[in-house]
């Protein structure tokens, strides 16, 4: 048996140290934290410091405010250990008697976990009202020495505090003394306490007290009934205590026995023995063993139990990536801006930098020839210019004039992205919605436009320019037979049609815009989150150019070179419609697609996997040691009596 | 008609005109959705307020409240003095609320769902002006379902008018009942009783300082009701505080009250509506703050904007500049040769002016033509424009579209984050801006005219004083004084001598051209005196103009929702107030306790929020 002890003690902690890790990377998920939920705290108040081969009990006064917990707790430990008071909610902290010799082998801090202990030093004061959750604590031989007896707060006040420290309690407890009276034996937050107590299979003890003797004789039956019925608690014992409050604070208050069966609630066996039990000693008379066993494997059973354990814990975490996954699938399903009028480089700009290129690509003598001309060239246009420049003031170079173009469009696709991701915020999607709304934000648009403007104004754009032509230049010069042609129909190109293009966000490599723009697009912006799609081929572009314009020359004619010239531009636009996605990605959205999207991975991670492996362990545990099993009551700390 | 009568029609009134001041403002058309939704919150309280308002006379329905076992039915038996509720041992003892009632009492005039009561009639002087209603536990159900006492008090508690709130020592803390009340307690009074005399300790002073900070709490009875009963049973009037108990519930809620009790707890809803109504308008005005920041940064970027452009371009403009100010000294000159010869320069300017106006280029250059002519002209400019959609003209002074765009998408974000009606700036689409846009620069373009017709009129007058008249006259006679002289001197002198002396043509061709030449220079030399200071004239307009405000910006419907939405939260604090000076006005019975609404609670809910079932 002490080898099946270990061995579930081994299983608890490793199951306790991965649920930290797992916590740790699904803090971006936002479930509730792992502590505060019960079959946790019952995890770290109950197994991990209780699956020892060393067998004690711990046992507690509980009950609703104002009932006389503390009284009861003082005729436990035969002194006034605890403070009385006529108002409710006076106990804060819970008192504990240990045994002498107890901490030699235990730690108390180990068992009481959560508790900052201090060493008892007069009654009151666990009344005194702190933050801080504190356990006071005193040696005291009344009880035998395998047994902590604790006084706890109230479970019921206006002080929800009271009630976490009771629950704490309640959790590490093996044998609770359930204090119940007439005016609360039915109150919905006594019943829930104990139910819980109930699952977790914990000894109970029911004192009724402050009972009129003998007219409530005949009644304590019908409550003790309905309250096993509500709670489904079968008791270990029943005592009945007199509403005498004298007896109560001289600490001489008689405990009446009862014997109950849950079946005939009119066996009530009065006056019969009229003798007043030691609580006490009752309670060192239980198998120490027995109730140590039933108390862990009931708090196992609720860590591992389907719909409050556990799994449920897994499952939520399920259902909440599962909810990540179809924000990303939102985001990601939704094309965030079309743009169809993206602005094209004037042709001028666009002929003088495929000029500059080709006069590059010239060597030797040829060079020089043109290098000669180019120069006489420019002097003899020079005073046409400078006249021109006089009377129409100066043009503003092309470059600025595509520069201010692209400019709008940029707004124009910001502000289209934006309603786009409102759209998507209106939705409602509960994890998208605070997400976008943060992006959505009038201080966050002003800094994104800021930031484009910035990046927009400080790039290159001649540069740009020339960089794609040189790159395009010379893929054509390979393949293309008719390259010198091209050249000499440059100035003839007619206006060159504007290519759609969109800009959709895509998570996950390709998707159905793919086809359209891997012609331009490397493959290392196909692994972008955002994309950008080109369509030139389509029949706009025709449209635009003019259907004659292909048809009256031959294929490999002037059509053909249109077509070339039109391609530099659209490969252009590709270019900086990119560029725009990139920047957009980063200062609008940032992570946020990789974040959605390592959330609704958080299933099929490494820590996920080893909580859901320890978790079946612990399953296959129960089963081999459940109770109907050959395992009984072989363990140490035997049959106690004192 | 008596005083007090008189007294009690004017609250009556005063309470009318309160409702409809706040039903006003329900009906207020609003563009902030926080406003929309107290207003529908505001409707909805109304409308239970009315059907309040039509039990006004019937008798005060007075229920017990408390946790299971604290002796509610056993103070309604006590009450009424005989056992018509049961009251036991077992938790829950009473599971369906009983209703008890003098025969005479008209029960249909309470307006109550009375299938769903045990009604009980007895003839006792205390059910004369009251209506006693025993009503089950919160605290023994885990939830309101269905059927469940929870459910069937939470039912019922909105209709009462007073709540006997009973507590034992054992209860007075529990956490469900004291949840429980702060959200039955809204509208009612209140008494307190702690029970059980007989077994337990006084706890009053304890239980007083719990309820302090939500409640109003003038007095608590410490009652046993079982010795009352047989008291009451045995012929005798209940002693100690039961007997206070029932005087209180006999005169503070007697037929006279009935009106004042309804009226405070009628304006207590008011006040506890209109409270939470403030706290929400309040966390939303921070957000409209910032929209208004981000409207007025806006507008002076957009005057400043402006402002830079006008300068550029009024300094690239001397021609006009030097026609508008010869006009202005013409007029301030007065007949004179000199001027004479101004204002034939100054003509000739003119005919081509009249084909410049057409010319003129830009909207600057027609602020500088001047204010009439120029409004006129920019009128039929935008008409044009909105016809032809020609909008490239607003680029003039600075407005491009790119900047329209850029402040649509900021405006809009904070008019998100506002929770402005959506539909006020998506109706300034890009067009709609662009007309805005042409208005605002009109208006900034008037003004600027105006300030340019002052730099006129200041220049033109100080280089027209007597001193500088008489150089420039002086100067110019000089010439034609000395050719004069020649002329005179030859044909009535020299001529006279010798005839062949006399003056050949070549001379007056001469003088002639030396005239033009000399009033030119003259001229010039003016002309350069005027245009001093015009460069650091227009460095202050643009100044100037850059720190005036624009009335009206580019989001004009957005300017008046945020004005609209500080108003409406003015006038609901001063409906607050108007409220919590009428419920002062209104005097109780001073047993009666009740919910307290702090005004100093302004931004936080009244009463404490509940915090739900921590085993749920």
């Amino acid at each position: 048996m002490s080898t099946a002890f270990s061995q579930c003690a081994q299983i608890a902690r490793d199951l306790h140290e991965s649920l930290r890790q797992l916590e740790k990377s699904v803090k971006d998920l936002g479930c509730a934290p792992l502590s505060g939920r019960e079959w946790y705290e019952l995890l770290l108040q109950k197994l991990l410091p209780q699956l020892t081969d060393d067998a004690f009990l711990v046992t507690a006064v509980v009950g609703g405010t104002n009932i006389g917990k503390s009284v009861i707790f003082n005729h436990l430990a035969g002194e006034r250990a605890s403070a009385t008071s006529p108002l409710a909610s006076g106990t804060k902290h819970p008192v504990c008697l240990v045994p002498p010799g107890f901490q030699d082998k235990h730690s108390l801090s180990a068992i009481f976990q959560g508790f900052v202990l201090e060493s008892w030093s007069k009654s009151e004061a666990a009344l005194e009202e702190t933050p801080q959750d504190r356990l006071f604590w005193r040696t005291s031989t009344a009880a035998p020495s395998n047994l902590l007896v604790l006084d706890t707060p109230d479970i019921d006040s206006d002080a929800p505090i009271n009630w976490r420290r009771a629950d704490m309690i309640r959790r590490s407890a093996d044998v609770l003394i359930a204090v119940l009276t007439q005016q609360k034996y039915n109150d919905s937050a006594v019943k829930q306490f104990f139910r819980k107590a109930a699952d977790e299979d914990k000894a109970i003890v029911i004192v009724f007290n402050q009972c009129l003797l003998p007219d409530d004789e005949q009644y304590w039956p019908v409550w003790l009934n309905t309250f096993c019925r509500e709670t489904g608690i079968v008791p270990e014992y029943i005592y009945v205590a007199p509403n005498d409050r004298q007896a109560a604070e001289q600490n001489r208050l008689p405990f009446y026995e009862r014997s109950w069966s849950p079946d005939d609630s009119s066996t009530a066996s009065p006056s019969s023995t009229d003798r007043s039990h030691s609580l006490l000693e009752d309670i060192s008379r239980l198998h120490f063993g027995d109730i140590k066993l039933r108390t862990l494997r009931g708090s196992l059973r609720q860590v591992i139990d389907a719909e409050q354990g556990l799994p449920s814990y897994l499952q939520e975490l399920n259902t909440q990536s599962d909810e990540f996954a179809s924000a990303s699938q939102l985001l990601t399903a939704h094309k965030l801006a079309e743009i169809d009028n993206w602005p094209i480089v004037p042709n001028s700009a666009m002929i003088a930098e495929i000029r500059t290129w080709w006069s590059e690509q010239r060597t030797g003598w040829s060079a020089k020839v043109h290098e000669f001309y180019n120069s006489v060239g420019t002097g003899l246009a020079w005073p046409y210019r400078f006249a021109r420049e006089k009377l129409a003031g100066k043009a503003a170079p092309p470059m600025d004039i595509y520069r201010n173009q692209e400019w709008s469009v940029i707004l124009e696709t910001v502000d289209k992205i934006f309603k786009q991701l409102h759209w998507i915020c209106e939705l409602g999607h509960p994890l998208l919605r605070p997400r976008l709304e943060k992006l959505l934000t009038g201080t966050n648009r002003s800094d994104v436009v800021h930031y484009l403007r910035k990046q927009h104004e400080t790039i290159d754009l001649q540069q740009e320019l020339h960089d794609r032509i040189a790159a395009e230049l010379k893929l054509f010069r390979d393949e293309s037979p008719d390259f010198y042609l091209f050249f000499k129909r440059l100035d003839e190109t007619a206006a060159v049609a504007r290519p759609a293009l969109s800009i959709a966000l895509f998570v996950t490599g390709f998707g159905p815009a793919g086809d359209a723009a891997a012609q331009f697009l490397g493959h290392s912006a196909m692994q972008s989150v955002f994309h950008v799609a080109t369509d030139v081929a389509g029949g706009a572009v025709t449209a635009a150019v003019g259907e004659t314009a292909i048809s009256s020359t031959t294929s490999s004619g002037f059509g053909y070179l249109e077509a070339r010239f039109r391609g530099l531009h659209a490969a252009f636009a590709a270019g900086r419609a990119q560029w725009l996605a990139e920047h957009i990605q980063k200062c609008l959205l940032g992570n946020l697609p990789e974040e959605l999207q390592t959330a609704a991975d958080i299933p099929k991670s490494a820590e996920f996997v080893r909580v859901q492996e320890i978790l079946d362990q612990l399953n296959r545990f129960q089963l081999e040691y459940a109770p109907d099993s050959a395992v009984t009551a072989d363990v140490p700390g035997e049959h106690n009596e004192s | 008609m008596s005083n007090s009568e008189l007294e009690q029609l004017q609250l009556l009134t005063e309470v009318d005109e309160l409702i409809a001041r706040m039903s006003n403002w329900a009906d207020q058309p609003t563009a902030w959705d926080p406003q929309r939704h107290c207003q529908t919150l505001i409707k909805r309280l109304l409308s239970r307020v009315e059907t309040l308002r039509i039990r006004l006379e019937a008798p005060l329905l007075v229920a017990t409240f408390g946790g299971t076992g604290t002796g509610k039915s056993a103070l309604v038996n006590a009450l009424v003095g005989q056992v018509c509720t049961p009251s036991g041992h077992e938790r829950p003892t009473t599971t369906q609320p009983v209703l008890i009632a003098h025969p005479q009492t008209e029960l249909s005039s309470l307006n109550l769902p009375l299938e769903n009561f045990h009604i009980k009639t007895i003839e006792t002087p205390i059910l004369r002006d009251i209506v006693l209603l025993d009503c089950p536990d919160p605290d023994t159900s885990e939830g309101a379902t269905a059927g469940s006492n929870l459910a069937q008090l939470q039912a019922v508690l909105p209709m009462c008018d007073v709540l006997i709130y009973t507590s034992t020592q054992q209860k007075y803390r529990s956490a469900r009942v004291v949840d429980e009340l702060g959200q039955a307690a809204a509208g009612c009074r209140l008494l307190f009783v702690q029970t059980r005399a007989d077994l337990d300790t006084d706890i009053r002073d304890d239980w007083k300082k719990q309820l302090a900070p939500h409640y109003e709490v003038p007095e608590v009875f410490f009652v046993d009701s079982l010795r009352a009963l047989s008291e009451q049973q045995q012929g005798l009037r209940p002693s100690g505080d039961f007997g206070r108990l029932i005087d209180v519930l006999t005169t503070q809620l007697g037929s006279s009250q009935r009106i004042r009790i309804r009226r405070a707890n009628l304006i207590d809803l008011l006040q506890g509506a209109v409270e939470h109504c403030r706290s929400t308008l309040g966390d939303g005005i921070p957000a409209v703050r910032d929209l208004e920041t981000a409207l007025e940064s806006q507008r002076t970027q957009l005057v400043e904007r402006m402002s830079g452009r006008l300068k550029d371009e009024l300094k690239t403009s001397r021609h006009l500049w030097e026609r508008r100010l010869l006009g202005a000294v013409n007029e301030l000159w007065g007949f004179s040769p000199f001027s004479s010869i101004l204002r034939l320069y100054h003509g000739l300017g003119s005919l081509i002016a009249s084909m410049s106006l057409y010319r003129a280029r830009t909207s600057a250059q027609m602020a500088l033509l001047g204010a009439v002519q120029g409004v006129r002209w920019l009128g039929s400019r935008i008409k044009e424009r909105d016809v032809e959609q020609q909008l490239g003209q607003i680029g003039q002074v600075g407005l491009d579209d790119n900047m329209l765009q850029e402040s649509q998408l900021v405006i809009e974000g904070y008019a998100h984050s506002a929770h402005m009606d959506r539909a006020l700036v998506e109706t300034d689409s890009l067009d709609h801006l662009r007309e805005q846009a042409a208005k605002v620069e009109g208006q900034f373009l008037f003004d600027a005219s105006r300030k340019i017709d002052d730099i006129i009129d200041d220049l033109s007058r100080r280089n027209t004083g007597w001193f500088t008249r008489l150089r420039y006259e002086v100067l110019f006679l000089a010439f034609v004084g000395y050719v004069l002289y020649r002329v005179g001197n030859n044909f009535f002198v020299v001529s006279f001598q010798d005839e062949s002396k006399i003056l050949q043509t070549h001379f007056y061709v001469n003088a002639g051209v030396i005239f033009v030449i000399w009033s030119l220079v003259l001229i010039i030399l003016f002309m350069r005196r005027l245009r001093r200071g015009l460069d650091r004239h227009i460095e202050t307009l643009a100044t100037e103009m850059a720190v005036s405000r624009l009335s009206k910006g580019l989001f004009p419907g957005l300017d008046r929702a945020c004005v609209q939405s500080h108003q409406s939260l003015d006038q609901l604090e001063a409906v607050s107030m108007a409220i919590r000076r009428l419920r002062d006005a209104i005097t109780l019975g001073k047993s009666l306790g009740g919910v307290q609404v702090e005004p100093s609670a302004a931004h936080k809910p009244a009463v404490a929020v509940p915090q739900g079932n921590r085993h749920a």
